[in-house]
């Protein structure tokens, strides 16, 4: 995504341009030469006939500000072009070929580094001679380590990436490589570079002349004037600060249009740049009965405000957990799956909005204060997140990890927590988990650093545990030991789980009930056993075609789902499934299906059009799929007409009939 | 198990691509070698799709760029319809490259950021210099519309599309060989069904040969012809894809399926568990690599590393105490109660005739499988419209001469950018 | 094992850096001679005079002669002030030392709350006015800033002398009134860049998903970023402090001189003036010491603050 660069970056630039242009054509600037005395009369502060003013002998100060920038510049752009041109080739060989290459540039390298540059430039100009071209050829090689440093960095981080070796793959030769995969990433961070680097120079430039070595007097530089100015500044201290503050200007110029390139191109950089939170809409909620569950989730709603507009992440939810159960949630990425665990727990960015009601045995957490709430986390509601390798803080030893909920909350001693932390390891099943205490995180594997969350997360012994993707980034042997500890530990504690997955096989196996979300809405939700044998709404019904099983025969044809999930900014009126809906009719663009409930096992469904359910025969998937085929007409197999379950949506849905096949047809691939 | 040897590879002039004896090894520092590929073989016949799967750590994605020389193999042959592509350096070496292809798993950082559709599909013909209008033709080809995909840059594209796009960029070229190194694993269920659907098309359209290399067994199921299960550098087992899922010999590849929820198959408790987690591939165990977590281990797999051998048609396993064929129906396994040796028993010597001899394989004839899924889904893709047996199958069927698939781009694009929370 | 390694690798460092100075040093154009004896001495004495100074025998026999005398501590004599170098550095390093920690201590000490105040409310008020004025900072010549910080303090309010120097073990008031405004001039410009590297890192920290679980446990926020983030955010502000070293010596030069502090940088200057070649050599090879070892140390702090490093 293109960035913009913001005011200050045309600002900064603008005031570049001007000085530039200034010192490039001072000749013609109708002011006196920088070295007329007696052009005015002498310490005479700002007038119209000097505008900056005049020195000591009655130089005008502005024109002698503007010709010290032909040698501020000069030497800036000058030393910068020659470190770059010395420095970018050798850093990206260093980076690209790496080996002995890389060795040897970055050893000497890292021997220049040592050397204190400005102390060496002062010593080199002293004796060489006090020069614009010793001065520049000077600054301009003493920048070539840092150059060498950072191209070798910025190419590293490109040589590595998968796109150089597709491009070997290819068959492509070195040298395009270089130029054409390559050079283009590095040029935009080099570039930055080079705006912070003439920042650099002018101040170190400005350091050699404010010492009396750099260009000799009467040709003026800023920091020269600086110098003068210095014995004037009782009397006339415009002397000195006009010369200061162009520096000022020009060097934070350099440097803020040097950052803005950079924040171009940081991805990290540029997505921690905060978004200020527009005037929240009020998010109310209908009344509702507050039921007698462990949990109860009531119209949850949260709302982003992005630079692109509202995202509405989770988009009125509701569902009740009772202890003992597994609830799973269902969905693609960006279905606010894991927005809505965070929403429950109240853990959200500064720039969301939450609606709705969470009540744990009664209590509303919604009204908690930030206090309160804390009395809740992790006392009553645990949390496993997806990957262990960054759910564990790096510079802590699992030890003290482990045992800080125990001292926090139950307010334990540290040797009676570190005992419960050794009885909790050796729970999930973790060997010798008192040697485990002094270990750190990197030293663990994935699925040990699992269960080490787990173990954290079950530390105060919690009534609802909150597990978000806990397998997703484990390997399929560890996955099952992971999930079966789980439902060992539920048994045990006779906790409540809501598991988080996008992975249909894992919630059939391990769930009681299933929420299947799409765009942050329920789009069904029943018993697992029955929302996957006789998915309702079509998207369900697709996932569960789409993803490949075991005893599928070989080559099997997945179903399609063409498209992909919409953009939840300014999301379309109507069913938001619509877009890649095979049976999708003129009434799914305008009005969102409420969630109709069918049955005697509470099976919601928001569709218009539900699949209709299959005879309720639990034998093999071969006989279901025959019958249905052989009967042919559906209307004969729903007994019952769904009723909605709010009337809102006027009419119930429809149940469909064959003729929907025309749409597979055109839409399905 | 876990084991070596090449006595499964066909006669040389059967395949297109013959991987023999493949090691690959990377410094590990401190002076240690991490051994991320020790001794396999496997062979491609031309059109052939060969699955490769097995968890991280188990050098799949390592062979399969030693396969392309990316680096080139510490030792071991890769020869590709007869030519040792190990012994070729530099532009030699390159000039093979046109016909082995590879796609990636991440699509976002395999596509240069900088360059736009165009010139990234392009590449590779002005590489070698040949006409460059076959641009449109595989972006139509794989599914993206060249009149608006073609000018735009990669970060316009969600990742199932720049997985189209990796893929544009390889078939351009006409490769013989396309090696998948995760393709899907990075996206979604709906996404992924699109690009292995994609793939297939296109084997048969441009006749590919496709190493497939997965994680997800049943994805990899899904598109080969025969699976290679891979273990920490080795192979355990090799058998046609349906095969080694009803009738899995090898205690890994049990416990691979098992682990699978819905994997169809009722092993009994024993086989389903296995425990620990992979050693280090810097310090194999020695023997089998498996034992350390085998559920069938016994001294003689400490000390005597099991070679492949066949145990069933085109069945090849690397294991000295296989696991008998499961009851397909699971109903009852009575076959288990047979003393399989356990780490406790003391097996006196290593010479000890394995407990449960390999039975003689079942070759059935039906494609059919009738175990019992786990899961009941029932097929209602098309009403009036599906016939028996013809299950989830893709409403309007592949017609013989397959014409480019219709392209869906117009509407994606102006989606457009990817969404960020941040 | 690694110390034993690094310290190897940090005698290298210091063998190459030493004699490139050296060699550097005496290719420049200029004569010792000459600035002693003036341009009208005859040639005889300039010869005499090479004699007595060691300057007749080749560069690598002078660089070994050198050599062997800094490994007992010897820096050599001044061949213009005929002083033993040693002793003239050693009696202003003191002044350069308070300076420098003095400037390290009053940059850290504000960057370390304010980074981290920032961080905690990204994008508010403090924030954004931390940003701007650690541009400010970052855009401000040492000099300008001195210069400016003297026509405040010094004439105009005269709080502290604007010159001179008192040693701390003369008086320890006088020593803090004159070491406190150059302290601060050099440490203003770390501050920026402390505060700023500490503020991005530890955004960077509190997004990890080992915060959120930290929350998601009921930790307070106090705790959270005292306990859990600070120190995972620490390791880019410590590699800073010790590579940034290089640019406070430069500065320490600058402000020496502009506050008329008798300190290692202003003898370097004077000497590089006086063509006192081994004064100024002494003065490099002190600096360059001092850069490695303390670079060095950084990375002993590294593999404290990181447990992930110790082993790698």
């Amino acid at each position: 995504m293109r960035r913009r660069l913001g005011l200050g970056f045309w600002l900064a630039a603008s005031w570049i341009g001007l000085v530039l242009l200034a010192a490039l054509l001072a000749d013609l600037l109708p002011f006196p030469r920088y070295d007329e005395t007696l052009a005015g009369p002498p310490q005479s502060g700002p007038s119209a006939a000097h505008p900056l003013g005049t020195d000591g002998l009655g130089r005008d100060v502005l024109s002698r500000v503007v010709y010290g920038a032909r040698v501020s510049l000069g030497v800036g752009i000058g030393a910068v072009l020659l470190g770059l041109g010395i420095g970018a080739p050798l850093g990206i060989l260093a980076g690209y070929r790496r080996k002995a290459a890389d060795a040897v540039i970055m050893a000497v390298n890292d021997v220049a580094q040592a050397f204190p540059a400005l102390v060496f430039a002062l010593a080199v100009v002293a004796f060489a001679g006090a020069s614009l071209r010793n001065v520049l050829i000077v600054l301009g090689v003493l920048g070539v380590p840092s150059w060498v440093r950072l191209i070798r960095g910025a190419t590293l981080t490109f040589a590595e990436r998968e796109f150089v070796l597709a491009a070997r793959v290819l068959g492509t030769r070195d040298r395009r490589i270089l130029w054409r995969e390559i050079v283009p990433n590095v040029a935009v961070p080099a570039a930055s570079y080079a705006f912070i680097g003439m920042a650099v120079v002018v101040v170190a430039e400005g350091s050699l002349a404010f010492l009396g070595l750099s260009v000799q007097a009467p040709q003026p530089t800023w920091g020269g004037l600086i110098n003068e100015g210095r014995t004037l500044m009782e009397t006339a201290p415009h002397v000195v600060l006009a010369p200061s503050v162009v520096m000022f200007l020009t060097v934070l110029s350099f440097n803020l249009v040097g950052d803005r390139l950079r924040a171009m191109t940081d991805v990290r950089e540029s997505g921690l740049e905060p978004v200020r939170p527009a005037a929240a809409p009020a998010l109310p909620a209908a009344p509702h009965p507050v039921h007698d569950v462990l949990l109860q989730v009531e119209e949850l709603r949260t709302h982003f405000t992005t630079p692109r507009g509202l995202v509405k992440a989770v988009d009125g939810v509701s569902f009740t957990l009772e202890r003992g159960k597994t609830l799973a949630i269902v969905g693609e990425s960006g279905s606010g799956k894991s927005m809505l665990i965070r929403s429950i727990l109240g853990l959200l960015p500064g720039t969301s909005v939450r609606g709705g009601h969470v009540y744990l045995s009664g209590d509303d957490l919604t009204a908690y204060g930030p206090a309160e709430m804390r009395s809740v986390l992790g006392l009553r509601l645990g949390t496993v997140f997806q990957d262990p390798m960054t759910a564990l803080n790096p510079v802590r030893t699992i030890g003290a990890q482990v045992t800080e909920p125990l001292r926090v909350h139950l307010r334990m001693g540290r040797r009676e927590a570190r005992a419960e932390a050794v009885r909790l390891l050796a729970s999930v099943g973790i060997p010798d988990p008192a040697r485990m205490l002094r270990r750190y995180p990197h030293q663990l594997s994935g699925g040990m650093r699992q269960r080490v969350t787990i173990a954290m997360a079950l530390s105060c012994r919690p009534d609802v545990l909150f597990a978000d993707e806990p397998t997703t980034a484990l390997d399929v042997t560890i996955q099952d030991q992971v999930l079966r500890l789980l439902h060992r530990l539920r048994e045990e504690r006779d906790m409540a789980v809501v598991l988080v997955s996008h992975d249909l096989s894992v919630v059939a196996r391990w769930a009681d009930e299933v929420i299947v979300m799409y765009a942050g809405k329920v789009v069904e939700r029943g018993p697992a056993r029955e929302v996957f044998a006789r998915p309702r709404m079509p998207y369900t019904e697709a996932l569960l075609q789409a993803a490949p099983r075991l005893t599928d025969p070989v080559h099997h044809r997945l179903r399609v789902i063409p498209g992909r999930p919409p953009d939840l900014v300014d999301l379309p009126p109507g069913c938001p499934f619509r877009a890649r809906c095979p049976y999708a009719r003129d009434r799914c663009a305008t009005e969102p299906p409420p969630l109709f409930e069918d049955g005697p096992q509470h099976h919601q469904y928001a569709c218009w059009f539900p699949r209709d359910p299959a005879p309720a025969e639990p034998g093999s998937t071969n006989d279901t799929a025959h019958t249905r085929a052989d009967t042919g007409s559906t209307s004969d197999t729903t007994p019952t007409r769904p009723r909605p379950e709010s009337t809102s949506g006027g009419a119930g849905p429809e149940t469909v009939t064959g003729d929907a096949a025309s749409g597979v047809e055109s839409r399905g691939r | 198990m876990a084991g070596s040897g090449s006595a499964h590879l066909r006669p040389r002039d059967e395949v297109l691509l013959r991987v023999e004896d493949l090691v690959v090894e990377f410094p590990a520092g401190r002076g240690r070698t991490v051994r991320a590929v020790s001794g396999v073989s496997f062979d491609l016949a031309r059109g052939e799709t060969l699955g490769i799967v097995g968890e991280s750590g188990c050098g799949k994605s390592s062979a399969a760029r030693a396969l392309v020389q990316l680096p080139p193999p510490r030792s071991g042959s890769v020869r590709l319809d007869g030519l040792e592509l190990t012994a070729l350096r530099g532009e030699s070496l390159r000039r093979t490259r046109r016909r082995l292809q590879m796609i990636f798993q991440d699509p976002i950082s395999s596509l240069n950021p900088r360059r736009r559709v165009r010139e990234i599909v392009g590449e590779g013909p002005r590489v070698w210099n040949l006409p460059g209008d076959r641009v449109d033709e595989v972006l139509e080809a794989v599914g993206l519309d060249p009149a608006t995909a073609a000018e735009r840059r990669p970060h316009e594209f969600s990742g199932g599309q720049c997985q189209r796009i990796s893929i544009a960029r390889a078939l351009i070229l006409d490769p013989e060989v396309v090696i998948c190194d995760e393709p899907v694993s990075a996206l979604d269920v709906s996404v992924q069904a699109q690009i292995l659907g994609l793939l297939e098309d296109l084997k048969a359209r441009y006749r590919l040969t496709l190493v497939f290399i997965a994680h997800d067994l049943a994805v990899v199921k899904n598109v080969s012809d025969r699976i290679l299960v891979m273990y920490l550098g080795k192979v355990c087992e090799l058998a046609p894809s349906e095969a080694l899922i009803s009738r899995p010999a090898h205690p890994y590849t049990r416990a691979l399926i098992a682990s699978i929820p819905g994997g169809g198959l009722d092993l009994p408790p024993a086989d389903q568990l296995i425990t620990g987690e992979p050693p280090s591939p810097v310090d194999p165990p020695t023997g089998c690599r498996f034992r350390t977590r085998c559920p069938r281990a016994a001294a003689r797999c400490a000390a005597e590393e099991p070679l492949i051998r066949q145990i069933g048609e085109d069945h090849w396993l690397a294991c000295h105490y296989p696991a008998p064929p499961p009851s397909p129906t699971g109903t009852s396994t009575p076959t288990f109660t047979t003393t399989a040796p356990s780490i406790t028993t003391s097996t006196p010597s290593i010479t000890t005739v394995p407990a449960s001899p390999p039975q003689p394989p079942r070759i059935t004839t039906t494609t059919a499988i009738d175990v019992q899924a786990t899961i009941d889904v029932t097929a209602n893709a098309t009403p009036g419209n599906a016939t028996p047996g013809q299950r989830h199958s893709r409403p309007t069927p592949l017609p013989a001469t397959p014409k480019p698939p219709t392209p869906h781009f117009h509407r994606h694009v102006h989606e457009g950018r990817r969404w960020r929370w941040r | 094992m690694i110390v034993v390694h690094r310290l190897a690798r940090l005698l290298v460092v210091l063998v190459v850096v030493t004699f490139l100075s050296f060699v550097l040093l005496n290719l420049l154009p200029g004569d010792p001679v000459t600035q002693i004896l003036g341009l009208s001495a005859t040639e005889e004495a300039r010869a005499q005079l090479r004699r007595e100074l060691g300057l007749d025998q080749p560069l690598l026999v002078r660089y070994l002669d050198w050599l062997g005398g800094l490994a007992t501590g010897d820096f050599g004599t001044s061949y213009i002030t005929r002083m033993p170098v040693g002793a003239e550095l050693a009696e202003r390093l003191p002044v350069t030392l308070e300076l420098l920690i003095a400037a390290q201590l009053i940059a850290l000490g504000l960057a370390v709350p304010v980074g981290v105040a920032a961080a905690r409310r990204a994008g508010r008020a403090l924030d954004q006015a931390l940003t701007a004025l650690s541009f400010a900072l970052l855009s401000t010549p040492v000099f300008v800033l001195g210069v400016v910080l003297i026509l405040l303090f010094a004439v105009t309010w005269q709080v502290v002398p604007a010159t001179g120097w008192t040693p701390i073990t003369l008086d320890l008031g006088w020593n803090l009134t004159s070491v406190i405004l150059p302290a601060v001039t050099l440490g203003c410009g770390q501050f920026a860049v402390y505060a700023r590297l500490l503020r991005t890192d530890l955004i960077a920290t509190l997004q990890e998903d080992y915060i959120t679980l930290a929350r998601a446990r009921g930790l307070s926020p106090r705790r959270i970023l005292w306990r859990h983030a600070l120190r995972p955010s620490a390791i880019t502000l410590i590699t800073a402090i010790g590579l940034n070293l290089g640019a406070l010596i430069g500065g320490t030069v600058i402000i020496e001189t502009l506050f008329g502090l008798p300190g290692i940088g202003r003898l370097i200057v004077d000497s590089i003036f006086s063509r006192d070649y081994l004064t100024v050599q002494g003065g490099v090879v002190l600096i360059s010491v001092g850069y490695v070892v303390v670079n060095f140390a950084v990375d002993l702090v590294y593999a404290a603050v990181d447990p992930r490093i110790r082993r790698a």
